[in-house]
């Protein structure tokens, strides 16, 4: 299976922070949840991938074409925390202006996903909700044919039905052969339904990038009355309390714990809560 | 090219009730002062009214969906710069026909300035070339702080400041022209000759025009391509 997204080394500073050699890789076909604290980098990799940010080092390719290669965005759909079209437009006026840009435009699509949404074609941009602004944009780039799809946070800000609905939205787009989606979130359930694989950034860097299930079962939460010293370097995001402790280890390092304590399977949000406690308070 | 042209006129959509009040104001000038004023503020409006793409843009976040699209920072530029032009032709077409029709009713009958103006093909080259003119330094100027800096940033130093300075200094100039003989007399003889030579005049205009947006639209082209977003 070939990869929709590959990336090799992405470096880029900023005064306070730095993109440190971020490499991970998205097979074709899969959806990937992009995840990590605020200020890790997320946003900044995505921008990057576009062409947005300039990378300082590094190796970017999508849909097996370099970056800088501006065919390639004719098969990507781009999704920022909220789309971005003028207040005064329409559907029909942002149909108008995005059509000419892709070749694989498909205006009865357009007005099919406008209809299935129930977005009215003659209402102005502003006057949509989120959810429904949300929607739009899916619409927009659903029709041009988007073969990746890249979103930073769709669903954050969404009432839950609105976000059941996007997440619909995308698993649909997957049910297509040769889809793929790397999306962004804080929203652990969102990853819990749909994402296939995870990528997990910490300041700056790719802690963790793999499928969702093997992540899942490397990683147990522990729990117990004392954790022993040499048990300390393994610990994820150590949670201790008066008479107990709480965390979370690979399996591999489970060896050895005291009698008293418990493991029990991880879940995606206890694996990206004592994560990111890692990254905070290490 | 010609798709991120409509794209930019669509974004600017909300603005362009300022087209309209910017050819009546130069109707205005025209019938106040001196009908030889509409042109340059015609093709100066226009070129001003041009700059509201970047207005638009940031206030619609629009240079996020711009750079999502299969087209490179240099089509973007290009666009720009083309639908500048396109906006500042327009400005010409209308400003000589008003001219040319203004100055046949208003001859004689100006309200405030007593001077009167009859358009020879030769003072309209002019005055159309020094009005490009103009507008090429002012590009110079504001295009490339705007493409490097955005306009929220660089609204005052990057675009209020010289488009408006610009004009201060005209005035400025005029007033300096009328009270000191000397500039006055410069100034009449320079363009006496340009009147007798206006082919020659004009091409050499045209020619610097040419080079300061040129060296506008390079400059604009580097700032843009190393921005981050």
């Amino acid at each position: 299976m070939s990869n929709a997204i590959e990336i090799n080394n992405l470096c880029k500073e900023y005064p306070g922070f730095a993109l440190k050699n971020v490499s991970f890789s998205v097979p074709r076909g899969l959806c990937c949840g992009f995840v990590g604290p605020n200020g890790a980098g997320k946003t900044t990799t995505l921008k990057a991938m576009l062409g947005m940010v300039h990378k300082s080092r590094g190796e970017i390719r999508l849909l097996g074409k370099p970056d800088g290669d501006i065919t390639a965005k004719e098969d990507i759909g781009v999704m920022f925390d909220q789309p971005y079209f003028q207040e005064d437009w329409t559907p029909f006026d942002i149909e108008k202006g995005i059509k000419p840009f892709y070749r694989g435009w498909d205006s009865a699509q357009y007005r099919r996903y406008l209809t299935q949404f129930g977005l009215d074609h003659n209402k102005k941009f502003s006057a949509f909700s989120r959810g429904m602004k949300m929607k739009l944009s899916f619409a927009v780039h659903l029709s041009h044919g988007a073969k990746l799809l890249l979103l930073d946070e769709p669903t954050s800000g969404l009432d839950p039905l609105a976000r059941d609905e996007v997440l619909d939205i995308m698993r649909e787009h997957l049910v297509k052969e040769d889809r793929t989606i790397l999306f962004s979130t804080h929203i652990t359930s969102d990853l819990e339904r749909i994402a296939d694989m995870i990528v997990y950034i910490s300041d700056g860097a790719v802690s963790f990038s793999g499928d969702k299930d093997v992540l899942l079962s490397k990683h147990c939460v522990v729990r117990g009355g004392k954790l022993p010293e040499v048990k300390r370097k393994h610990a994820i995001g150590l949670r201790e309390y008066k008479d107990g402790y709480e965390c979370l280890m690979e399996v591999d390092n489970i060896g050895g714990l005291p009698p008293d304590a418990m493991t029990e399977r991880a879940t995606i949000n206890d694996v990206v809560v004592y994560m990111e406690r890692r990254s905070r308070y290490a | 090219m010609l798709n991120m042209m409509r794209l930019d006129w669509l974004g600017m959509r909300t603005y362009r009730s300022r087209f309209v009040i910017s050819a009546i104001s130069s109707v205005a000038w025209g019938i106040l002062f001196h009908t030889g004023l509409v042109i340059p503020y015609l093709v100066w409006g226009m070129f001003d009214a041009s700059l509201y793409c970047f207005d638009a843009e940031e206030k619609g976040k629009l240079n996020q969906l711009y750079l999502t699209l299969p087209i490179s920072r240099k089509t973007l530029i290009s666009a720009r710069y083309i639908l500048s032009l396109i906006l500042q032709f327009i400005g010409i077409v209308a400003g000589v026909v008003f001219t040319v029709v203004s100055s046949r009713i208003m001859y004689g009958r100006a309200i405030i300035n007593e001077h009167n103006f009859i358009p020879t093909p030769e003072s309209l080259a002019l005055i159309v070339c020094a009005s490009l003119l103009f507008c090429a330094v002012l590009s110079l100027v504001i295009h490339p702080i705007l493409h490097k800096f955005g306009y929220a940033k660089a609204k005052i130093l990057g675009y209020a400041l010289p488009m408006y300075g610009s004009i201060i200094l005209i005035v400025v100039f005029i007033l300096v022209a009328a009270r000191v003989e000397a500039v006055g007399e410069f100034m009449d003889s320079a363009l006496q000759w340009a009147l007798g030579n206006a082919v020659l005049a004009s091409v050499a205009i045209l020619g610097v025009t040419a080079l300061f947006f040129v060296a506008s639209y390079a400059l604009s082209l580097r700032t843009y391509a190393k921005r981050d977003f």
